[in-house]
């Protein structure tokens, strides 16, 4: 499943992913950016999966209205 | 052997071995970050109140009567935040993180101190500077070897990220990289890469 995510978070993913690879960065600075990144991210993941479910729902009652007619 | 029945007779019976331990534990993480890093709260508050009173058209003295209901407004809804009550811009804002930073690194020292201390006692041995020694290597040895383990488990944590990250797809929004404080705070780590 693809993750929806606004431009905003997109940017700010990118920087915590930054932080994270560097090794030279503090250990406490690479978790802090690994929280916020499991933070953005699990919260995109949960308005995508709730987007999907919806979206989902909405073509089946069409198809059920298409039968009825 | 003696029975411990409060912090105060523990802390008697290992405090040598504790501080030591915690220069040891002091020194390992100096040398792994080159300076002491203090504890990092990160707080993601927000509050629009003073915003709308800035574009309001008030008089001077109604405007400072507002200043002040707004101030006391944002500290009692800033208290409320850090209780865990979130509405209105802050429904959806981050939980408060906080890094330990030295903190946690003397933890592991203190542990480490113990933990030394009483293998010391478990073989007989009673001369101090074996206590002070041992506390001191267990103290410093003790850091690096969880340090590596996080190092490890960052650096494999790097890949998986880089996967959920062109897993995620954009969708139109326009972007505005201003008042977050995660924004601000990830803008002043990038600079400090460059420098």
């Amino acid at each position: 499943m693809k993750v929806l995510v606004s431009s905003k978070e997109k940017w700010q993913l990118e920087q915590h992913l930054e932080v994270l690879n560097n090794p030279y960065e503090s250990i406490a600075k690479r978790r802090l950016a690994k929280s916020k990144f499991d933070l953005i991210y699990n919260r995109a993941a949960t308005r995508s999966y709730v987007c999907t479910q919806t979206q989902s729902k909405g073509k089946k009652l069409a198809q059920l209205n298409e039968g009825e007619h | 052997m003696e029975r411990i029945i409060s912090l105060v007779e523990l802390w008697d019976m290992f405090e040598v071995a504790i501080l030591v331990s915690l220069v040891g534990a002091l020194i390992g993480h100096y040398k792994r970050n080159a300076c002491i890093l203090l504890p990092i709260i990160s707080i993601d508050y927000r509050f629009d109140g003073f915003k709308e009173l800035h574009l309001s058209s008030h008089g001077p003295i109604m405007k400072g009567v507002l200043w002040g209901f707004t101030t006391l407004k944002a500290a009692v809804l800033f208290f409320l935040f850090l209780l865990g009550f979130r509405f209105g811009e802050n429904k959806e804002t981050d939980p408060i993180l906080f890094e330990l930073g030295v903190l946690g690194d003397l933890l592991i020292g203190a542990g480490a101190g113990v933990i030394a201390k009483s293998t010391i006692s478990l073989t007989g041995t009673e001369n101090p500077l074996s206590v002070i020694v041992t506390s001191l290597l267990a103290g410093f040895a003790g850091l690096s070897y969880i340090q590596k383990f996080q190092q490890q488990s960052l650096d494999n944590a790097t890949i998986e990220y880089q996967e959920k990250l062109d897993r995620t797809e954009e969708y139109g929004e326009s972007t505005q990289h201003t008042s977050p404080s995660n924004e601000v705070a990830a803008t002043h780590e990038k600079k400090s890469y460059k420098e």
